[in-house]
């Protein structure tokens, strides 16, 4: 069965190749795993996450996603809508539109009629403890709150993979908890692969697999070996 | 939620920016509907008032400019009344002048006895018995505020008001009319005529009507002989009108195009991580660059609804207006609004587009971020 995700020999630079923000990376994502990307800032792991779900292309190098190379932003934009879901640091959310609405824009175009994607965005709502905040908008809620709904929308399309960059980043210990103890419950009822960037070290040991980057390259991957006892 | 809710909500958050959008718009679309309205609304105006007086045939100078510059020799009119198969040829003096020193009419002379006498239907009053005095079209006759008995100075000439008529045109209800020796007098046209308007002898029969058209096109090589409404459209000054101001009335659709791509990229330079949080769920480059055009296409629906009122309304203003008494009638059609809306329907979404490709061209974790 092929990999999920599988990067080959992925290189990102930038201003012509004077700044390198990946380096020859290759990757796997196995269905089920829950990693947690880590290292220093500016270590590339915005950037692998990036180019692990097509929000930015490599400049050599290819992605598979389930054994198929993945190319080309329309190609991607369609894979990420049916199997993948997000959830930023900042949240991401739109300002203009409601809670509800916020998690019905992702479903827009996958084809579910508008009495179904109500019925969708009311279980999640419900299923997040958000249901008395659906006709709010994104700045009357809390940073936990936010976040939350970041999650419903992310689960939307019912994805195989989450994608988190720093979920609890800007939240307090105690919502940066509820959100990875979520994180752990999907993965464990639902059957979702979850990949999260993080610098919290107490969130990545929560983590199946530990990948750390240093200067754009993979320094340790606990898949390939023991977690080291005095790691950073 | 559909696709025009998030283009309805971005255009109500930027509620001052998106109102100058579609007065901008609303502008160029009743500048278009006015103009050409008003266009059309003189040209009908000729072909009705040349019409209703009784005439099948008008004979005008070739290549005349206009049919105030048109000039025919009274010995011409007498060779064109004596063709076979005309029962009269009249002819007559139409100009425009001023009055009262402040607003400029049409003038008509025609000659005595003629049948056009027969046509006009008096209000008030008597046919001109004097060579100073007028007939006014009773619409003329409200905006100058005469009656009966009245002065009013044609060409710094003064004349009495002898009659109010009710003819059928509306152009010829904004017409002066007096007899053909007075206005040649005035005009300084001694023994010439602007026009002729021919009279078959009845019963008209359409084949006979056509021979007879040759037969007075035969007559002399320099005039040109044309039913009412072929007179109205090839009046080489009313085409002029037409050129200019459907020129003027695209420029204005092209200028409020450009407004659109303004208010749009403005829009778009706001909103980059809206349009990459777009990306980051799904969306499709095509779907996002829809949404902005959806944008912009709304804000020209909402400019054209406007524009059609604000069009009528300048219509009606300016043909109320004193100076342009009898001239300027409005005239609003389903084909003059189509064509507004069809401009501004084709160009708006087209100016739409490169904010559009703008949205899409850097790659989503960019937009993300902010990166425009």
């Amino acid at each position: 069965m092929p990999h999920l995700v599988e990067l080959r020999n992925c290189r990102r630079d930038y201003d012509n190749g004077r700044i390198v923000a990946l380096d020859d990376v290759s990757f796997t994502v196995a269905r089920g795993d829950f990693i947690a990307i880590t290292g220093p800032s500016g270590s590339g792991k915005s950037t692998l996450l990036d180019i692990l779900c097509g929000l930015e292309e490599p400049s050599a190098g290819e992605v598979l996603y389930d054994g198929r190379p993945v190319r080309g932003r329309t190609a991607w934009a369609r894979l990420r809508a049916a199997r993948i879901g997000f959830v930023f640091q900042s949240f991401h959310l739109i300002p203009a539109l409601t809670v509800a609405e916020n998690i019905e824009i992702a479903m827009l175009w996958q084809g579910l009629p508008a009495r179904g994607r109500a019925s969708r965005v009311t279980e999640l709502l419900d299923r997040l403890g958000l249901g008395d905040r659906r006709a709010q908008h994104p700045m009357q809620l809390s940073g936990g709150e936010r976040q939350r709904v970041a999650v419903a929308r992310a689960l939307a399309n019912r994805p195989e993979l989450i994608v988190a960059d720093e979920p609890t980043g800007s939240l307090d210990s105690r919502s940066g908890a509820d959100i990875i103890n979520l994180l752990e419950d999907l993965r464990r009822t639902a059957a979702i692969t979850i990949v999260l960037v993080t610098h919290d070290r107490s969130i990545a040991e929560r983590c199946a697999r530990r990948v750390e980057l240093v200067d754009g390259r993979i320094a340790f991957d606990s898949a390939r070996e023991p977690v080291p006892e005095a790691h950073p | 939620m559909n696709l025009l809710t998030l283009p309805a909500r971005n255009l109500l958050s930027q509620r001052m920016r998106s109102a100058l959008t579609v007065l901008g718009i609303a502008v160029a679309v009743g500048s278009f509907i006015a103009l050409t309205g008003l266009t059309r609304g003189l040209q009908d105006g000729y072909a009705q008032g040349v019409g209703d007086v009784g005439g099948d045939f008008v004979v005008a100078q070739r290549g005349t400019y206009s049919l105030v510059s048109s000039s025919i020799s009274e010995e011409l009119v007498e060779r064109l009344d004596a063709v076979p198969g005309v029962e009269e040829a009249a002819g007559i003096i139409l100009s425009i002048a001023e009055v009262d020193d402040e607003a400029n009419i049409f003038v008509a002379g025609w000659p005595d006895g003629s049948f056009l006498w027969r046509s006009l239907v008096l209000e008030q009053g008597v046919a001109p018995v004097g060579d100073r005095e007028v007939v006014l079209g009773r619409a003329v006759a409200e905006a100058l505020g005469k009656t009966v008995g009245d002065e009013i100075l044609i060409q710094y000439e003064p004349f009495r008001v002898a009659g109010i008529s009710v003819p059928d045109s509306v152009f010829n209800q904004n017409v002066a009319v007096a007899r053909l020796p007075g206005l040649q007098e005035l005009f300084g046209r001694p023994a010439s005529v602007s026009l002729v308007q021919v009279r078959l002898a009845r019963p008209v029969d359409a084949r006979q009507a056509a021979g007879v058209k040759a037969a007075l096109a035969s007559v002399s090589p320099v005039i040109e002989v044309s039913d009412s409404a072929e007179f109205a459209q090839n009046m080489d000054f009313v085409k002029t009108v037409d050129a200019i101001t459907s020129a003027v009335s695209l420029v204005m659709i092209l200028a409020s195009s450009i407004l659109v791509a303004n208010t749009l990229l403005m829009s778009v330079s706001e909103r980059v991580q809206e349009f990459g949080i777009l990306a980051a769920i799904g969306w499709t480059p095509a779907r996002i660059r829809l949404l902005v055009v959806v944008e912009g296409v709304m804000l020209c629906v909402l400019g054209s609804l406007f524009g059609i009122g604000l069009g009528v309304a300048a219509m009606h203003l300016v043909s109320w207006l004193r100076i342009s008494a009898g001239l300027l009638e409005p005239y609003l059609s389903v084909a003059i609004v189509a064509e507004a809306l069809t401009w501004v329907m084709l160009i708006g979404p087209l100016a739409a587009l490169y904010p559009a490709w703008r949205v899409t061209r850097a790659p989503p974790s960019a937009a993300l971020r902010g990166v425009r």
